[in-house]
């Protein structure tokens, strides 16, 4: 598992337990949920930003993540528990939105590097044969 | 000019000088707010009029550090600063006399401008015209002489006010503004000026001139006007606005005043990042605790729960003195932040709470403020070459002085405005602070995060003579240039590489 991957996919499932937290537990335990995944969602972003050797567009989707982690706990300490239900969810789908594109863009990026290094050795596996047949 | 002081090239006279110089107006302008109503009805100045009054003079301490850097590389220094000393003395008589409003405001505005140009120009000699031994006594002094002043300032302002009489305390700035001279005419050594064919920036100075005017008339403004009124909104907007110009100009300059470029690198920037925020939530915090307890007690008995915070700063600046040789300085100056955000946390209550608040957040405050701005001072001016000193602590007090006493206005106004009470509003601008704190201590933890600095110890033999950084500081965000690590490992040899050949010439000459 590389860190790429750790980052995208606790995103989601903090977005996820955001989601559902808010349809299964009262508005007042909703908040301090909002609160803490938004700090975690921080700390995740600001975690992945400062890696080394990160590629530009996880770089972006770190800085949406650390983003949507602020929103989060500015919804969660700003409105009162149940006018910020909604906005809560949003935070919630956002912070999934999120963590699922990074992890399609990894998965993307790692299938079409497996398959420029499938057709390179394929390349080279075909290439003495062509030789040998030709002489 | 052949004459030399008889205590020319003496340390402790040197000492003497810079901390003369200093105190007096630091402490005066963390004293003034008890004082306030008395100097208003003894001078004839609304409480508007004395509130720009402050404003202009701390706008003139701001302006002072970049003309005092342009006029050291024109002019002979130590010549400039019997000027700069016999100015203060002058300031601080008319003053105290202050026979008529104008006076008054001609007397503060002068003893503003001229201590940041005494700082700028008594200062750099002090750190570099002595061996590097004597750096952490001077590093204790210099934190005494901003931050020990400025905590004493509170107790100095109740107990004067506590007297009824503000003109005493003026003199007495006169006075020990008079000893600056004696000490200056006594050390007096003559230099010749830096670079007088050097092109004036005068760019540069019409900047920080408008920036701070503008900023400052815009702060002072929300004492009798709403935070959105044109007459301070605009100013405020208008002054940060060019005061962003000029850090870019100075950045973009061929020949700067101050060396913005140079100082883009990790340790520096994160280091500034720290000076401002302790700066302004420090001095705005103080200025609260001042107004939630103006009701509560006589002045007099309000100065007393001040004592810890002049205590905390006394403590730190001596250990300070003791880490300056270590690699700690950058951490030290970190751990100033935890502590004035955790400082507000405790005077979160401190409207509504026991005095008791006071004395433990007051102390800690002063712990804060005394382990946070002049590490930070000095951690930057290692990051550059002992040349740039001067110009470095220009730019760093420019900026500090403007967030400290631009956003203390700001900040008192929301204490004022909002809430349902005095006490909710107070309560308001205390998490403020802490909010100032906490950010500018996570955001310099996260600038040295994405440089990863190998924090060494300060080279100060080679540094001294401008041979060398004093410690390797790597490029801003240095992490997000995908490089290896092993270039960074690289960057740190490379530099320990010179720094060892610097030591072995050092040690030949």
């Amino acid at each position: 598992m590389t860190s790429r991957f750790i980052t995208n996919f606790a995103a989601l499932i903090a977005g996820a337990v955001l989601i559902t937290g808010r349809f299964a537990f009262v508005p007042g335990i909703v908040r301090w949920i909002a609160l803490g995944v938004g700090a975690a969602a921080i700390i995740i972003g600001l975690w992945s930003f400062a890696l080394r050797r990160q590629p530009a567009l996880q770089r972006l989707i770190d800085v949406a993540l650390a983003a949507v982690g602020g929103w989060t706990i500015f919804v969660s300490c700003v409105w009162t528990p149940r006018h910020g239900l909604w906005f809560e969810f949003a935070a919630g789908a956002a912070l999934a939105g999120v963590g699922a594109l990074g992890l399609v863009v990894r998965e993307a990026r790692l299938s079409a590097t497996l398959h420029a290094l499938e057709a390179s050795a394929m390349t080279r596996i075909a290439l003495p044969q062509d030789g040998g047949g030709g002489g | 000019m052949k004459f030399k002081g008889p205590l020319a090239e003496r340390y402790w006279a040197a000492v003497l000088l810079v901390v003369f110089a200093l105190i007096p107006y630091l402490a005066l302008s963390s004293s003034l707010a008890p004082l306030m109503k008395i100097i208003g009805a003894g001078v004839h100045l609304s409480q508007q009029a004395l509130s720009l009054t402050n404003g202009m003079a701390n706008a003139a301490y701001a302006l002072g550090t970049v003309l005092a850097v342009q006029i050291a590389v024109h002019y002979p220094q130590r010549r400039a600063l019997l000027v700069y000393v016999s100015t203060f003395v002058l300031g601080s008589v008319l003053a105290a006399t202050a026979l008529t409003p104008g006076l008054f405001v001609a007397g503060h505005v002068l003893q503003g401008l001229t201590t940041s140009m005494m700082l700028i120009a008594a200062v750099p000699p002090l750190v570099l015209n002595f061996p590097y031994t004597k750096l952490p006594i001077t590093g204790a002094i210099m934190n005494m002489g901003i931050f020990g002043a400025v905590a004493a300032g509170p107790v100095i302002g109740g107990v004067q006010a506590g007297s009824g009489a503000w003109r005493p305390l003026f003199w007495i700035v006169a006075g020990v503004g008079g000893l600056a001279l004696v000490m200056s005419l006594l050390t007096y050594e003559d230099v010749p000026a830096q670079e007088p064919q050097a092109p004036r920036d005068w760019l540069g100075i019409f900047l920080a001139g408008s920036g701070c005017g503008a900023a400052f008339f815009g702060a002072s403004q929300l004492t009798t006007h709403r935070f959105l009124d044109l007459i301070a909104f605009g100013p405020l907007v208008l002054g940060a606005c060019l005061l962003f110009c000029l850090v870019l100009q100075q950045y973009l300059a061929k020949n700067p005043l101050m060396p913005v470029r140079k100082l883009t690198t990790t340790i520096p920037v994160a280091m500034i990042v720290v000076a401002i925020s302790a700066g302004a939530a420090g001095v705005a915090l103080i200025e609260l605790i001042e107004v939630a307890f103006m009701h509560r007690g006589s002045p007099g008995h309000v100065a007393m729960l001040f004592w810890p915070e002049l205590g905390g700063a006394v403590f730190t600046a001596f250990l300070f003195g003791r880490i300056l040789y270590t690699r700690f300085p950058p951490l030290f100056a970190l751990s100033g932040m935890a502590m004035i955000a955790g400082a507000a946390a405790i005077l979160s209550g401190v409207a509504g709470g026991p005095e008791v608040l006071v004395i433990v957040g007051s102390g800690i405050l002063g712990l804060g403020l005394g382990s946070s701005v002049a590490p930070s001072l000095f951690a930057t001016g290692f990051s550059l070459r002992a040349f740039d000193l001067q110009r470095v602590f220009a730019l760093l007090e420019l900026l500090r002085g403007t967030a400290a006493f631009m956003v203390g206005p700001i900040i008192l106004h929301l204490a004022m405005t909002t809430g349902s009470s005095m006490a909710g509003g107070i309560q308001n601008g205390v998490w403020v602070c802490f909010a100032i704190a906490a950010a500018g201590g996570l955001l310099s933890i996260y600038i040295l995060v994405l440089g990863r600095p190998p924090l060494t110890r300060p080279r100060l033999a080679e540094w001294e003579k401008g041979l060398i950084t004093a410690w390797h500081s790597p490029p801003l965000f240095d992490v997000l240039r995908n490089g290896e690590p092993e270039s960074a490992a690289e960057a740190l040899a490379a530099w320990e590489a010179e720094a060892a050949r610097t030591a072995a010439t050092v040690h030949n000459d």
